[in-house]
């Protein structure tokens, strides 16, 4: 799928284009980012992280649970995790579900370790999917909110085509994120190029 | 006749295509079990096929595949089994990483250098380094440093899969070489002297404390118990009640922290080797994965 992301932050934007790959076998994520510069970014379900710069031909490696391909929001409709957007794996426990004009709203309380920084999350579905989550920190205070809409059928799946994101910063400032994600394709509409793209063995390590 | 030699030609073919048809069908499905981490009922399936039947790429394929989820139900004995067996591409090589791995794990040392040995790397100058890291791995849990300093000669720094492993190893081959050899006896000696000192040169500086406050209280206690009776009644001296109680744990414990103290030397350098080779085994296991998977 194509994806164009625009983040604004301080009264700076950025936009990102690129085109998102995902393959099941290894739940593979390859996002190839061609503007503003030509990187490939390739994360599995092991927490493997590598970014490739094509034109430098460069690399910076990384592993950590929190890359994990298995958090990002496309294995979770791709793998019908959407009643709970993966919270539940995160180590999030289900505390209330309340209905609300036609919406199920349900409540989570977050896994100890992040308990300090976080106190609760909440994701609303609409006909069965999701629409909104939002992270709360201490005194109700709002961490983030994400929104899901544009829903397009592909197949059997229902994939929101834009998710606008809203991360409040501890110094008052915030974050906005919109990416809209269009052309997707599932199967053998794929051109594999990129899913299958080996970095050359010369690629120079950089940190 | 020769209708009756066709008619048996067209019945072999048939059965034939349908057999390779289910198999390649079946061999799908356990892909699919794989990727969605149902192991249990992948093997339940591969186990049905019978190998000597098949092809031999099929036969690699579904011990390939066996060897594959007994690896990641952590079974690497079973693993390793499966993973010996495939002999064909596009498994050959991968296994034969993966049951060297398995050994060296299962600390087989011997048998993960002949895998390794057996395995050819042609022309593919990238595998040969992975090999030498992983040849350099085995020396390091084996502690034969020679080995590991001929190998770690080759380590070239510029193949991005392996070059932060490298730099890896020469970091935990230092770390061993710097590794003092602590004495027991003198633990056991230091303890005598003051209690606890020993644990406190093997490194357990927690327990050290512990030890000399023990020990100490249990000391002042006896002491006290036979200058200064409890009961003006009672007998100063050895002949004293509380004096044989108190003396009695107090001997146990002081005896007790010597031959702790003697005991922790060896346990506190097991401890260090083993997490040590624990970081040994993660990053020879690390480059397999990125470079095969």
């Amino acid at each position: 799928m194509n994806l164009v992301s625009k983040s604004l932050q301080g009264g700076n934007s950025i936009t990102t284009k690129a085109e998102v790959y995902y393959k099941v076998s290894g739940s593979v994520l390859v996002t190839h980012i061609f503007s503003p510069v030509e990187m490939l970014v390739i994360t599995n379900d092991k927490g493997e992280f590598k970014m490739y710069n094509v034109k430098e031909n460069t690399i910076s490696q990384a592993q950590a649970a929190d890359f994990s391909s298995e958090n990002s929001f496309i294995h979770d409709f791709l793998n019908d995790n959407t009643n709970d957007m993966g919270l539940r794996k995160m180590g999030f426990q289900l505390q209330n579900t309340k209905v609300e004009d036609n919406m199920v709203i349900t409540s989570w309380l977050p896994p100890l370790d992040v308990s300090t920084k976080m106190t609760r999350a909440e994701l609303v579905h609409e006909n069965y999917l999701p629409i909104y989550m939002a992270f709360y920190g201490k005194k109700e205070k709002l961490l983030s909110k994400i929104f899901y809409y544009n829903y397009q059928k592909t197949g059997e799946l229902n994939i929101p085509q834009t998710i606008t994101e809203f991360q409040y910063l501890p110094n008052g400032d915030s974050t906005i994120t919109k990416r809209n994600y269009s052309d997707i394709k599932i199967n053998e509409q794929v051109d594999m190029k990129w899913l299958n793209y080996k970095i050359p063995d010369n690629a120079k390590t950089i940190k | 006749m020769k209708l009756v030699i066709f008619f048996f030609y067209f019945l072999f073919f048939i059965f034939n295509c349908s057999s390779q048809y289910s198999i390649s069908e079946e061999l799908k499905f356990t892909q699919y079990l794989i990727d969605n981490n149902q192991y249990r009922d992948a093997i339940f399936i591969l186990k049905k096929q019978n190998t000597s039947e098949q092809k031999t790429e099929v036969a690699d394929s579904i011990n390939y595949y066996l060897g594959w989820c007994y690896y990641n139900f952590k079974i690497l004995d079973s693993s390793e089994i499966y993973f010996s067996k495939v002999k064909t591409e596009p498994f050959y090589k991968k296994s034969a990483f993966y049951t060297m791995f398995n050994q060296a794990y299962q600390k087989k040392s011997v048998e993960a250098k002949t895998s390794l040995q057996n395995i050819s790397t042609g022309t593919d100058s990238s595998l040969a380094k992975l090999k030498n890291l992983e040849f350099a791995g085995i020396s390091l849990l084996e502690k034969d440093y020679q080995s590991y300093e001929a190998r770690a000669k080759n380590f070239s720094g510029n193949y991005f899969p392996i070059s932060q492993e490298e730099k890896n190893f020469s970091a935990y081959y230092s770390q061993l070489k710097k590794m003092k050899k602590k004495s027991p006896a003198l633990a056991g000696m230091m303890s005598a002297i003051i209690p606890g000192s020993g644990k406190f040169y093997a490194g357990y500086k927690g327990q050290a404390l512990a030890s000399l406050m023990m020990v100490g209280i249990l000391g002042i206690s006896t002491a006290e118990s036979y200058y200064r009776p409890f009961e003006r009644s009672e007998k100063k001296g050895y002949k004293n009640a509380e004096f044989i109680t108190l003396g009695s744990l107090f001997t146990i414990f002081y005896i007790g922290n010597i031959w702790g103290s003697t005991l922790s030397v060896k346990l506190a350098r097991e401890h260090a080797v083993r997490e040590i080779n624990d970081q040994i085994l993660f990053d020879m296991h690390i480059p397999i994965r990125r470079i095969f998977n």
